[in-house]
């Protein structure tokens, strides 16, 4: 699986690429925290618009990076969950930890403004 | 008894790598039976969590063989994943959402739950020491709307 980043000062996009398992999401983890900690945004958004495939390997992923994230008196959010991956999320009650970006409002962030 | 009409037995070494394998390998199979995209998006996640957990829970990560057996039949597929890795000493706890023996690992403790609910029967059956086997059924509804 491959991560791209998209970045202003404000905030982070971890647009993740690919099939989201146990053998991929070691990897990453590892870019994504290597990408929180040498950028000084306060906002990461992990985007899953090009996941074709995820399983309860993607909860880690979120919930480990909302620990991260929060130590870091940051916020987090996912955004263009597919209704495959909404289910899983929703199985566990993600979204109470990592709520849901609209598209507008990522839009907003990434010209660098405010919600 | 119901007639099985094919059947197959995929064995492969307990590499996270695998994991991707066994999941195209599955869907492949099982696509003579013309399930909807979303039936077999539920298998497949249903055995990337059967396989995730012999590799890690299993064979803790060493070396073994991880065992699926797929049998196909008019309305579905029944699936049995195996390990003769650690075995689960507690299964019920096991099953439990949100339990798991690694949040070192960053598991959610959801694999069980999701299998269950991906899948329309579910059984574990382990030994400690001996290995675990999760044995799985899938209906496809999409074929009975076909033949009604």
């Amino acid at each position: 699986m491959q991560v791209k980043f998209y970045k202003n000062d404000k905030c982070l996009i971890a647009k993740m690429i690919g099939e989201l398992d146990h053998h991929s999401a070691s990897k990453v983890r590892e870019k994504i925290d290597f990408e929180i900690v040498s950028s000084s945004c306060k906002t990461l958004i992990l985007d899953f618009s090009e996941v074709a495939f995820m399983d309860s390997s993607g909860i880690g992923v979120v919930v480990g990076r909302y620990k991260n994230v929060t130590k870091m008196n940051g916020n987090i959010f996912v955004s263009n969950v597919s209704e495959k991956i909404r289910r899983i999320f929703e199985m566990c009650g993600v979204f109470k930890l990592v709520p849901e970006l609209e598209k507008s409002d990522e839009n907003i962030l990434l010209a660098g403004g405010t919600i | 008894m119901k007639q099985v009409i094919n059947e197959t037995t995929i064995k492969f070494w307990s590499r996270s790598a695998n994991e991707g394998f066994a999941r195209v390998t599955v869907a492949a199979f099982i696509a003579q039976l013309d399930p909807t995209v979303e039936e077999v998006s539920d298998v497949k996640t249903a055995i990337s969590e059967a396989v995730t957990n012999a590799i890690i829970h299993g064979y803790e990560c060493r070396p073994g063989i991880v065992t699926i057996k797929l049998k196909l039949f008019q309305d579905g597929v029944e699936i049995s994943v195996s390990d003769k890795g650690a075995g689960i000493e507690d299964v019920d706890l096991a099953r439990k959402p949100l339990y798991t023996s690694k949040p070192d690992l960053e598991r959610s403790g959801m694999g069980f739950t999701v299998m269950e609910s991906f899948m329309d029967k579910m059984r574990v059956s382990s030994k400690p020491r001996k290995g675990t086997t999760v044995r799985m059924f899938k209906n496809f509804k999409s074929i009975h709307r076909r033949f009604h």
